[in-house]
């Protein structure tokens, strides 16, 4: 069961799993909202919430895939709440850090040879400087040659480091990773804590003739197995996909239309004119009176 | 060649000239170089400016003078110069009548309470119109007059810079360096270095500055006896004439005096009403004609006078001015080609249309005109030009502008207009 | 097509999910993230065909999805900036300010920081912010249900975040009663009638020259004046001399009004008007002809007050009196006299009369080589006419010669074989002189006007309904300033797609109150939102029409 939850007007579903279901599963597609964390400014991919279509909501509770909740219900408060979150954040403050240390004595351990080379190669250069120190006051002997060249010899061998410098460095590393709160991660929550008791409510669509011809077509379209998105960027009420929008462009604008409603040819060479302007096929919808959908497709024909 | 010329003046020496009643010495200032000029007897005047005795007036490069003694003097001059010599022949005494019949009319305007004399100056370009111009207003300054001088010239701009007419009151005697003292002078955007650019902009202006004339003879009584003394620019075939006709009754001019060209004033005679006195006289024997490229290079050093000074250094301020905090215009659209139109059909009006342009690589090193105006709703066409800015970079990146400007920033206001003047600040 | 929905299928995830809290390591975890997003668009096939490469591929997607949509916002607290939700005054009150965001969100009052709903909401969905409300950390679900839907609609969030996300900085619109400096420019106060503006604006358009202490000059002058000439007078016997020859030749009426009193009092009218008459019989001859035409009292009076307004302000010069030197080769002048020594400054002094003889000045006589004279270009400002037609003849001042040449216009009319047009109470729109172009014309002709939207806004009926501009947009610019915000470069109306389209009132009051500041219409449809811009077209004008 995927909860909907309905705040001012509009249905939100604030689940990740339940959004991605709902697409994969139920073909509901709706708009996501709300900046993506990864990259929260930019525009191309939007993240939670999915804010879904009237039609979508009233297709999800007629077939009983969702429930609707009550989104405005404020969230508990009290001193309980809010000590159990703090006492929620100081736990995660204590396993971060002891993840931090033991991260970093890990760290430590896979660099120890390159701290040995480090320091191996620090002796050489002090070393070498004193000889040359050396050098420069007193003449050059034979045994100094043969001590230097012993000296190239002996690092031919991988220094390594010895069990006290080890323990040293360890020891180092506890004191420096201190108990700096404003270094630890907190989260901002995106979805609220669920009420396993929360009641369901009532969901007021379709309420005009107009909007209960639209969940029809809606309902129509989906059950013949189509993705269905807002069409009002193209002039219409639903654009019709064969497949995923992710990966197919839509055949039709979906017109919904009263069986009644007499239609100027206006009407008509607008539809027609825009349908061909987009490359898609205009639907004209509309219901019998024995409840069926009735799709009309308009095409222009140009005949020489 | 050169450089024997060189070597030959290395060590300029004083040229001692002692004139006689009624001549005058001409001189020019070598190219790169200054001239001393010292009166060190007699009395003697340049352009109608009294010097003082024993006071050096320095003159710089390119400079034309000519001293002239009503009573015989000596000056010495200190310098190189192109040329120097003394001429008898000179039309002082003519142009000493005019004024004096210019100072009748303008009795005779004080007694009956009327307008005084406006004259118009024209001729062909090189001719001494401006000269006769500040000859004129000097004698009548001297006399205790106020005249007006209007510089319809855009291609000199003595009133401002090149690119704009204006008008200017003048109070004092025009100072022998720096001509006259540009006090509050009332300055129209043309934007061109020539009348042609633009004729219907260049009427326009001319109507809205003899308005703006007018209005000011309303107010100040001795400025309206006093008159004006009005300077054209030296086209005066085709559409020039026909601007001067223009000019003439915008100005309701009084007195036209033709410079050096009888057939010009034969056909001025011809078309002005008969109340307009048409008068030719000669221009002085000590006028040169300056080719083509010298006029240029004249009219850039009066940009660079402007942002720098003439004798004493002004220095201009150079700051950013961002693109949001000014509004350029031009004025005059790109006309449309006749093929466009139908047949014997005009435009409606392309050129005096107000065109917004966006500050762009083109706008570099041109000058540009700080409009008065506080708002659109004055028409920036007919307000008068508070100043100029010299463009002197734009960075499209950090839409900015550097500009050379004579005060420090900000700008006084928004609205400017775009020049086709332009002016590189190499220093 | 597809397989038809299968119940069964349903009861494998019943169990409810539960919110996702993350572990410890879950949290470290998350510092690794992956942060590139898959790209929108990519090749998608024509329809499902039941291979298995199209099948791998969506369940490729799937996963990719399922991974990336589990993710949680994850922050170190010492980035994380903290604010309490105020639920009674609908803010969230900043108490620890970490982010750069102040720059350009939110708002300071009596030293506290706030931040609106919308703001608040975006940063916590951008990672930026914990909002706590009584002591508990809010999810991004709770504070979608507790800080939007009231005070700020969900679509209008939606238009706030999707902004935002892009970069812009979006405050909430600004509307000001008072003309300030942007409002002036925009033409806000364009609508003064055009007359008044023209008669504010000779005034106004000069400015700076007149100088400010102009009032004072001239009473200085006007009475500082005469004294000075009396004295001249006085002392000067060759001006006097100049002074009587003058007016033996004038009129004893011009003489009485070289009385320097007369100028301010009742005399100088009626001196002026008399002038005019007596001008008038002299040259009651030229009149008669002049007038021929017209009705004679009518014009004789025209004249009479043309006249009385010009002869206050010009004189009427008598050269020959007046010697302006003239070597024209139709004056006959052979010498240039010594003028009066009091005409000039002290230090002229001419000695002696100047002898023309040709060959002393180097005058330019050239005739143009080519015959085309001047005059072919005078015949545009002046018709050629009959010598006794001529204004430049007959007038005596430029207020005369101009009124003529205006009065000679409309004859021109009268004379024309359809003057007859005009003499009903029904005439043709267009003048003969109105044919100067093509376009001018049409203007004459279009009878039915085009409105502009923003002028004749007020005669269109009230909106319907009230709906304001929800937010200022600016472009991404670090140097954005919140207390000085400057001019939007957009301003953003939200829009419900289930609503009704404004109405043009409400569009053109909206589009008024932005201007010059492009408004949009942010329309929302279930979370996609797409812009509109109403904007007011002028359509072009066809000269080959």
């Amino acid at each position: 069961m995927i909860d909907l939850y309905l705040c001012h007007g509009h249905v939100y579903v604030w689940n990740a799993s339940a959004a991605c279901d709902l697409r994969e599963r139920h073909r509901i597609v709706g708009t996501f909202v709300g900046a993506l964390p990864r990259l929260p400014r930019q525009n191309v991919r939007l993240g939670r919430p999915l804010q879904l279509m009237p039609e979508e909501t009233t297709l999800l509770l007629n077939k009983g895939m969702a429930r609707l909740l009550d989104g405005n219900i404020p969230p508990k408060t009290g001193e309980d709440a809010a000590q159990a979150i703090t006492e929620h954040r100081q736990q995660s403050f204590r396993e971060q850090a002891e993840i931090c240390k033991s991260d970093r004595k890990r760290k430590l351990h896979e660099m120890a040879s390159v701290i040995a080379k480090g320091r191996a190669a620090k002796r050489k250069k002090l070393a070498q400087k004193e000889k040359a120190d050396d050098e420069s006051s007193s003449s050059v002997s034979t045994s100094d040659v043969i001590s230097s060249l012993l000296d190239q010899h002996g690092e031919e061998e991988e220094p390594r480091l010895s069990v006290e410098e080890m323990e040293e460095l360890e020891a180092k590393l506890e004191k420096t990773t201190g108990y700096n709160e404003q270094a630890f991660l907190v989260q901002i929550m995106t979805e609220q804590d669920s009420e396993e008791t929360q009641e369901t409510i009532p969901w007021n669509y379709p309420t005009t003739d107009t909007e209960a011809l639209r969940c029809r077509v809606f309902q129509d379209l989906w059950e013949k197995g189509y993705f269905l998105t807002s069409g009002g960027k193209f002039g219409g009420d639903f654009l019709v996909y064969p497949g995923d929008p992710f990966r197919y462009h839509s055949f039709y604008i979906a017109v919904c239309r009263p069986r009644t409603e007499n239609m100027e040819a206006l009407d008509i060479v607008r539809l027609g004119r825009l349908g061909s302007n987009v490359k898609k096929t205009v639907l004209l919808c509309s219901e019998s009176e024995d409840g069926e959908i009735n799709y009309t497709s308009l095409q222009w024909t140009g005949m020489n | 060649m050169a450089e024997n010329k060189e070597e030959k003046k290395e060590d300029p020496k004083d040229q001692e000239f002692k004139l006689e009643k009624d001549t005058e010495l001409r001189f020019e200032v070598e190219t790169g170089g200054t001239i001393t000029l010292e009166l060190s007897e007699g009395m003697a005047e340049v352009f109608g400016t009294e010097l003082v005795k024993n006071k050096k007036f320095t003159f710089g490069s390119g400079a034309k003078v000519a001293v002239f003694t009503w009573h015989g003097c000596k000056v010495v001059l200190h310098g190189r110069t192109e040329f120097a010599y003394v001429s008898k022949d000179t039309p002082m005494v003519m142009y000493v009548n005019t004024h004096a019949a210019l100072e009748q009319m303008r009795q005779q305007a004080q007694d009956q309470g009327k307008r005084g004399p406006r004259v118009m100056i024209v001729g062909p370009t090189d001719v001494g119109k401006s000269t006769l111009c500040r000859l004129l207003l000097n004698y009548a300054v001297r006399l205790g007059r106020r005249p007006t001088f209007v510089d319809l010239d855009v291609g000199q701009g003595s009133i401002a810079i090149p690119g704009t007419i204006g008008g200017i009151l003048v109070e004092r005697p025009a100072d022998v360096e720096e001509g006259f003292s540009l006090q509050a002078p009332l300055i129209y955007h043309f934007g061109h270095a020539s009348p042609g650019a633009n004729m219907e902009l260049y009427e326009r202006i001319i109507a809205k500055c003899a308005d703006v004339f007018n209005q000011r003879c309303e107010l100040n009584r001795q400025a309206s006896v006093s008159g004006c003394i009005i300077n054209t620019c030296g086209w005066v075939k085709g559409e020039g004439y026909r601007s001067i006709l223009h000019a003439a009754r915008e100005f309701e001019v009084d007195v036209i005096i033709v410079l050096d060209q009888e057939r010009l004033y034969n056909d001025l005679k011809r078309d002005l009403p008969g109340f307009v006195k048409v008068v030719l006289q000669p221009k002085s024997g000590g006028v040169v004609e300056r080719p083509q490229p010298v006029r240029r290079s004249a009219r850039e050093d009066r940009v660079r006078e402007y942002f720098y000074g003439v004798r004493q250094p002004l220095y201009p301020h150079s700051f950013d001015v961002k693109f949001a905090d000014v509004s350029l215009y031009q004025v005059g659209a790109p006309a449309l080609p006749d093929s466009c139109l139908p047949l014997d059909t005009q435009q409606e009006n392309p050129y005096t249309k107000l065109v917004h342009i966006q500050p762009g690589a083109q706008i570099v090193h041109h000058v540009l005109s700080l409009s008065m105006a506080d708002s659109l709703k004055d028409n920036l066409i007919d307000t008068n030009i508070a100043g100029f800015i010299c463009v002197t970079n734009v960075d499209m990146e950090r839409q900015v502008m550097t500009v050379l400007s004579p005060a420090p920033r900000p700008l006084p206001k928004r609205y400017m207009l775009l020049t086709d003047i332009r002016f590189m600040d190499f220093r | 097509m597809m397989d038809s929905y299968d119940i069964a299928e349903e009861e494998d995830y019943s169990p409810r999910m539960k919110a996702a809290h993350l572990s410890a390591q879950e949290l470290l975890a998350h510092r690794n993230l992956d942060r590139t997003v898959p790209p929108r668009g990519g090749t998608k096939d024509y329809a499902p065909d039941g291979s298995l490469e199209q099948e791998e591929k969506l369940q490729g997607m799937y996963s990719l999805y399922r991974r990336m949509l589990a993710e949680e916002r994850v922050n170190k607290i010492g980035n994380l900036s903290k604010a309490i939700w105020l639920e009674d005054q609908g803010l969230a009150e900043v108490t620890v300010d970490k982010g750069k965001f102040w720059h350009h969100i939110g708002h300071s009052n009596e030293g506290k920081k706030y931040l609106y709903p919308e703001e608040a909401v975006f940063l916590m969905e951008t990672n930026a912010i914990e909002v706590y409300w009584n002591k508990l950390p809010l999810a991004i679900q709770q504070a979608y249900a507790m800080m939007l839907g009231n005070r700020v609609s969900m679509e209008q969030y939606q238009v706030y975040a999707h902004l935002s996300r892009l970069g812009y900085i979006l405050i909430r619109h600004q509307s000001r009663e008072h003309f300030s400096w942007y409002e002036r420019q925009i033409q806000l106060d364009e609508y003064i009638p055009l007359k008044q503006r023209i008669k504010e604006g000779s005034s106004a358009q000069v400015r700076d020259w007149f100088p400010s202490n102009q009032h004072e000059e001239q009473t200085t002058s006007t009475s500082g004046e005469p004294d000075k000439t009396e004295e001249v007078h006085r002392d000067n016997p060759a001006r006097q001399k100049s002074k009587e020859v003058k007016s033996a030749s004038d009129s004893p009426v011009e003489h009485s009004t070289s009385n320097q009193t007369s100028r301010d009092s009742l005399p100088k009218g009626q001196t002026s008007r008399m002038e005019g008459r007596i001008e008038q019989s002299v040259e009651d001859e030229q009149m008669e002809i002049e007038c021929n035409r017209k009705d004679k009292t009518e014009k004789q009076e025209e004249k009479g007050v043309d006249s009385l307004v010009t002869s206050s302000y010009e004189c009427k010069w008598d050269f020959t009196n007046i010697s302006i030197p003239n070597v024209g080769q139709d004056c006959d002048v052979s010498e240039i006299p010594i003028p009066c020594a009091e005409l000039l400054p002290t230090g002229v002094q001419v000695n002696n009369v100047l002898k023309i003889n040709t060959g002393a000045f180097s005058l330019n006589t050239k005739r143009g080589r080519k015959g085309k004279s001047n005059s072919e270009h005078l015949s545009k400002i002046v018709p050629n006419l009959r010598a006794e037609d001529d204004p430049r003849k007959v007038s005596r001042n430029w207020m005369e010669f101009k009124k003529l040449c205006g009065a000679k216009r409309e004859m021109d009319m009268s004379d024309s074989p359809v003057a007859h047009l005009w003499q009903g109470e029904v005439t043709p729109l267009v003048r003969p002189s109105d044919a100067t172009d093509m376009g001018a014309i049409l203007s004459r002709l279009q009878v039915i006007q085009n409105i502009s939207l923003e002028k004749e806004c007020c005669s269109l009926p009230k909106p319907d309904r009230s709906l304001d501009i929800a937010y200022d947009v600016f472009l991404p610019d670090s140097h954005f300033k919140k207390s000085k915000p400057g001019r939007p470069n957009l301003r953003v109306c939200v829009q419900r797609f289930s609503e009704p389209a404004p109405d043009l009132a409400l569009i053109v009051q909206l589009n008024q109150r932005s201007s010059p500041v492009p408004l949009l219409w942010a329309v929302v449809d279930n979370g996609d939102i797409s812009f509109y811009s109403f904007t007011e077209a002028d359509l072009p004008t066809d000269y080959h029409m």
